[in-house]
């Protein structure tokens, strides 16, 4: 089998993820881009029996001059001379591009096309969206555009799967014929004189494969991050001082428009229908300027409902299991340190990070639809201005919706907003939003706060606590941008300068998709974190300096031959003797002054050690140390938290004052590791994962301090 | 005449743009001197715009519409 290497490049809402579904199938992987975070989705296609591609998929992109992050992986890949010829030490190059444009808006889709075609690597272009263009009555003559852009030119709908086959024929021949070389006797561009001046003095100085690509250099060396610092200061006494980037970059643009704009109108015949479209009058409502945020709420309202009461029944379900599988492995294996070692650290482990799938895939469920039909861009619209007075861009909504399943995929769904600053403070302040681990926490602390029966008026009392929790973690979210955007300065200009796609009914086979790639990510990235660190856990509440452990055992038994306790109970009062001693118990006590005007004891102290993990494990945490036995249910381990009384004060410990101090300390502190290291690969430093550790515990430690105090 | 000071439904066409870093980029998502602008709706008065540039729908910050000079004569 022969693999070719090929691109797949096109603009925003082009449809060229579901022309890369439709080609790849289920046979891709998310991988990273060279020495950058953005996802590299890449993927095998099969042409014939003997020969398959590697197709990757690119970031939409606009042009070879880009705004944001992902936006700069075209260029940066393509200014590469190994992406153009084969090199020893860098591999293979591209053998061809597929280039999508939007049959329906073809006469904006065509820059990126026109610049790739001159870096000179055989292109084909796929006119897309062909199901709906023909519904429209749009008509195009392929064999017009193949005459005038001298290449392939095919029409296919990544919906529908129609010419699918014809592109990969195309493609077949196109790799056959042109394996050798790279033309670039063809380019489109006419350079300036001062242009060509500079082009080809880089192209001969550093031997490059095409000109163009040595104007790409010329254009972008400040920030190419292949480019040495020798090579950056040669190209600077090249370019020297009368360069003026924006000039040239305006040139280049208008004249590539000038090109094939006539050619496109020429091919293109459109039936004039001004016929306000199904989308406009949804739009009327959608982005009514009072309609449309009540229509958004009344959607996360739903939404929520929906993950709410859907997620219930597989967490259990997974609850269950991991229970079963736990006492399968007690029940095989004899006692022994390894025994605990699998069944309390590594299988409680993995059934903590697990448990939160349902919810998460849930929620990105809905995220995808948004995104996919195209209202996403509508809420970004409605709350731009309003996200900017916090600091924040349109774009951040995804970000915050999105932090209401998981943190993790959320602060990576930051990479669209271009500038450095909104994209910044969206990172700092998306863990504020009360993710899916937040959940049982309060599940268990809202009965202590307010009984399961009390209404006011007609609502559920906790029911009405859960939503303040909620919208408190909004509202700090926003108030912690308001102050970044204070503090932070930057030269820098936002954009919002955002497409509004027409809508769309979002193809089930890329929702899925989507659902699956971030999902992975949660278990990937927090898993491996809750992972390990469960094990560490499980470590520290297992030993005890010296012979303590031996000693609390002996001691425990005393005490239940003396009360004649069953054999449970027992076990269970060994269990929370061992604990207080064990290095976690010490840890615990070691921080109680601290938490104390907190209205915590030690104990709480070791949840909230433990709780580094996944903040649920606080669940799993108290059902040890009240000495219930680790798999006890939950309701068990409220009854047995309502009678604990505060060795201190002789009061209930979970009164109101305390129960409430821990809930608001819940909602504002940090206490995911996994989060910490995604912000510091997405910004970099580990300096502003320090900043949000520290300004989200103070947070935490203020706001139950001010509680606490003020209730007892 | 500026983009933002458009009216919602009214109607014209872009002669150039103010500032040629802007330029740039709204050139990129082909919106091009002589391409046919119109306002469709505003939001949080007026400093969100909704547009339609060639038929096709897009949102801009009214500074950024602001760099947009269109032709005297709108409709």
């Amino acid at each position: 089998m022969q693999t070719f290497k090929a691109a797949l490049i096109g603009n925003p809402n082009c449809g060229k993820s579901s022309l890369f579904n439709q080609l790849t199938g289920l046979r891709q992987k998310v991988g990273n881009f060279h020495g950058v975070t953005v996802d590299k989705k890449s993927g095998l296609a099969s042409l014939s029996s003997t020969e398959q591609i590697n197709l990757t998929d690119f970031p939409g992109t606009y042009s070879f001059y880009p705004t944001s992050m992902d936006e700069r992986i075209v260029v940066e890949t393509f200014a590469k001379p190994s992406s153009l010829i084969n090199t020893e030490d860098n591999g293979q190059k591209y053998d061809a591009i597929i280039y999508v444009a939007d049959i329906t808006q073809l006469e904006k889709h065509l820059l990126l096309f026109s610049q790739i075609r001159d870096l000179g690597l055989p292109t084909i272009l796929a006119l897309n969206m062909a199901d709906v263009a023909e519904a429209a009555s749009i008509g195009i003559d392929t064999e017009m555009l193949t005459s005038k852009f001298k290449v392939p030119v095919v029409k296919v709908s990544g919906r529908t799967g129609a010419g699918i086959d014809d592109l990969k024929t195309m493609l077949l021949q196109v790799l056959k014929s042109s394996q050798a070389t790279i033309s670039t006797n063809q380019q489109t561009y006419s350079f300036s004189k001062e242009e060509q001046a500079i082009a080809q003095e880089i192209q001969s100085t550093f031997n490059l494969p095409s000109q163009y690509q040595a104007w790409l250099w010329a254009q972008h060396h400040d920030w190419l991050p292949f480019l040495t610092a020798a090579q950056r200061i040669t190209i600077k006494s090249i370019v020297t001082a009368e360069f003026e980037p924006l000039k040239y970059q305006v040139r280049e643009t208008m004249q590539r428009f000038d090109q094939f704009v006539p050619v496109v109108k020429k091919a293109l015949t459109k039936s004039a229908d001004t016929e306000p479209t199904f989308s406009d009058r949804l739009d009327r409502l959608v982005t009514h300027r009072h309609m449309g945020p009540v229509v958004f709420i009344g959607l996360m309202f739903l939404i929520f409902q929906a993950v709410f009461s859907w997620a219930s029944y597989p967490m259990d379900w997974i609850d269950a299991g991991f229970g079963g599988l736990i006492d399968l492995v007690n029940g095989m294996l004899p006692e022994s340190m390894f025994r605990d070692l699998l069944t309390e650290g590594v299988l409680a482990g993995l059934g903590g990070v697990l448990i939160f799938i349902p919810q998460i895939a849930i929620l990105f469920f809905f995220v995808a639809v948004l995104e996919q039909s195209g209202y996403m861009a509508r809420a970004v619209y409605l709350f731009d201005n309003s996200m900017r007075k916090f600091g924040l861009n349109g774009r951040s909504i995804v970000a915050l919706v999105s932090g209401a399943a998981c943190a993790i995929p959320a602060i990576m769904s930051t990479r669209t907003i271009s500038n450095w600053k909104e994209r910044l403070v969206t990172i700092m302040v998306t863990p504020l939003i009360s993710c899916s681990a937040r959940l049982p926490v309060y599940a268990v602390l809202v009965g202590f706060v307010v009984a399961a029966d009390q209404y006011w008026g007609m609502f559920n009392l906790q029911g009405l606590v859960f939503m303040g929790l909620y919208l408190l973690g909004i509202v700090a979210a926003l108030g912690a941008g308001w102050v970044f955007n204070k503090i932070l300065k930057t030269e820098e200009s936002g954009y919002l300068m955002m497409e509004m796609p027409v809508y769309r009914m979002p193809l089930i086979r890329n929702v899925l998709l989507s659902v699956y790639e971030k999902t992975k990510t949660f278990v990937i990235e927090a898993g491996k974190v809750i992972f390990v660190i469960s094990i560490v856990l499980w470590f520290l509440a297992s030993f005890a300096p010296g012979n303590q452990m031996e000693l609390a055992e002996v001691e425990a038994q005393t005490v239940a031959t003396q009360q004649s306790l069953d054999e449970t109970a027992t076990n269970n009062l060994i269990a929370a003797k061992k604990i207080e001693v064990s290095y976690a118990g010490h840890l615990g006590k070691f921080i109680e002054p601290v938490i104390r005007p907190l209205g915590f004891d030690w104990k709480i102290g070791i949840a909230l050690i433990t709780s580094f993990a996944a903040r649920e494990v606080f669940v799993g945490t108290m059902a040890t140390i009240y000495s219930i036995g680790s798999d006890a249910a939950e309701t068990s381990v409220i009854d047995r938290m309502a009678t604990e009384v505060d060795a201190v004060t002789g009061e209930l410990t979970y009164n109101r004052a305390t129960s409430l101090s821990l809930l608001i300390f819940y909602v504002f502190a940090m206490q995911c590791m996994s989060t910490l290291a995604v912000v510091k690969r997405e910004t970099k430093s580990w300096k502003w994962a320090a900043i949000q550790f520290f300004f989200m515990t103070a947070l935490a430690y203020l706001g139950s301090l001010v509680v606490y105090q003020s209730m007892s | 005449m500026r983009l933002n000071q458009l009216a919602p439904g009214q109607k014209s066409t872009v002669l150039r743009f103010d500032d040629a870093m802007m330029g740039g980029k709204l050139m990129s998502m082909g919106i091009l001197p002589g391409s046919k602008v119109e306002l469709i709706r505003t939001m949080s008065a007026g400093k969100t715009i909704y547009v339609k540039v060639n038929g096709h729908g897009l949102a801009l910050r009214s500074s950024e519409a602001s760099k947009i000079m269109l032709q005297a004569n709108t409709h």
